[in-house]
């Protein structure tokens, strides 16, 4: 899989410690994470049903979805704990001057 | 992999009762709030456990001290549910020790419930969809005695493990696990037999009666009481997928909320599940008045149930649509 280039994000003030907020990224959903003081990205649909992570619960590096609270590590993706049992994708993020960027992955 | 997709409906039609800002405010994770309400739930199953002991000399008198126990036991459907949702505590361990401790004593396979709840949480009070709707309408007096004696959850919940033990999951029930996941709650199931059969087994090598009479007989006679909570939730409720309605707030006193870990706030539970038990409360002080607040407490209700939503005796024939698609 090919990676894109970097792609403004979000700016970083908006993404408070421990919590998450969407941005929309070349017409893909986004999860814009901030844990730890560092920021993660990964898809912002739930693996599981229509929700968006986006309006979940970030708990350390978790992020828990707010429909039946399936569980997904922000760094990696990997599916946590039921009702989730599908990774989401993750992408690399990188902050300059106070912006996040976000790389895509080509489909 | 089933897809649910009542979801963004749902999420949409929370967001038009509170936003995400005034949300986030709630759903901050403790561990301590819930390591007090499982330990002083703990101290007092530990007490009427001790009673117990006092009164196997009694005669009679072990009989109300096993229901007394009994029902103290039935509480800990409360923390199995909190934790089945991974809100009761930020630490993760602590949540899942619990979760299994509480579906061994309570006799409810933990994984399974945690599917069969996201079910209910995604389609609560329809018909032939909602996977845990209690009593749908018509509803007759037979029904809610057969619901409340719990005899319906012996069956159900042995039945979801002698079935799953053999590797087998009944079709509605399937629809809400992934196929990747089948072999958790398999094994789940042989577990917990193994842990009852062992006990059995133990039971009669030492030839002893404190597992019927500090957890089997108890457990039996001790649930309904949390069936009769169960029943507040959503009986008698509209049956259609309506946040504001389909469940009730009871109004009830500080013991009770201990015990049921603040599921008497049933209508802010279903608005947000990810908010913890801890925090219901503050839930309910800012968008309460939204919901619906029958402005009652559990007894009060009940009695509604019974006079008001019980269609006679004997059970009518039900209309229940059939499962259309896959979820
Ligand atoms: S929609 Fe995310 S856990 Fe169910």
């Amino acid at each position: 899989m090919n990676v894109k280039d970097w792609v403004f994000a979000i700016s970083a003030g908006e993404v408070e410690e421990e919590d998450v907020m969407p941005a929309e990224i070349d017409g893909w959903d986004i999860a814009i994470y901030r844990a730890k003081g560092k920021f993660y990205a990964t898809h912002d649909k739930c693996t599981h049903g229509d929700a968006y992570l986006s309006e979940g619960v970030v708990v350390g590096e978790v992020i828990e979805c707010p429909l039946h609270q399936g569980r997904f590590c922000i760094k990696t993706g990997k599916a946590l704990s039921a009702p989730v049992s599908k990774p989401i994708e993750t992408f690399e993020t990188k902050l300059e001057a106070g912006n996040v960027y976000v790389r895509l992955k080509e489909a | 992999m089933p897809h649910l997709d009542a979801n963004a409906e749902l999420l949409r039609r929370q967001r038009e009762i509170v936003d995400r800002k005034t949300l986030k405010k709630f759903t901050k994770r403790r561990d301590l709030p819930g390591l007090l309400y499982f330990f002083g739930l703990l101290t007092c199953i530990v007490g009427s456990g001790y009673i117990v002991f006092l009164s196997t000399s009694w005669g009679w008198l072990l009989w109300p001290a096993m229901l007394f126990h009994g029902i103290m036991l039935s509480h800990l459907f409360a923390p199995l549910h909190e934790t089945s949702h991974g809100t009761a505590f930020r630490t993760r361990w602590i949540n899942e020790a619990i979760l299994w401790f509480c579906g061994i004593v309570t006799i409810w396979p933990p994984i399974y419930f945690r599917y069969d709840h996201a079910g209910h949480h995604t389609y609560a009070q329809e018909p032939g969809k909602d996977p845990e709707l209690v009593l749908p309408a018509p509803r007759s007096l037979i029904e809610y005695i057969y619901y409340v004696s719990a005899i319906h959850l012996w069956i159900k919940n042995f039945g979801w493990l002698f079935r799953h033990a053999r590797g087998y999951m009944h079709p509605f029930n399937r629809q809400f696990v992934p196929d990747e996941d089948l072999w958790r709650i398999y094994l789940e199931a042989r577990i917990m037999l193994a842990v009852y059969a062992a006990l059995i087994i133990g039971s009669i090598y030492f030839q002893t009666w404190a597992v019927l009479i500090y957890w089997a007989i108890p457990t039996v006679i001790g649930v309904p009481v949390a069936r009769m909570l169960r029943v507040a939730d959503h009986t008698g409720c509209p049956e259609e997928p309506d946040l504001h309605t389909y469940a009730r707030t009871v109004t009830t006193d500080l013991l009770t909320r201990f015990f049921c870990w603040n599921m008497s706030y049933h209508c802010e539970h279903h608005l947000a599940p990810s908010v913890p038990f801890h925090q219901l409360k503050k839930l309910h002080e800012e968008v309460g008045d939204q919901m619906n607040p029958v402005g009652k407490g559990y007894i009060a209700v009940q009695w509604e149930v019974l006079t008001k939503h019980l269609s006679g005796v004997f059970p009518k024939r039900k209309k229940v649509q059939p499962l259309s698609k896959k979820i």
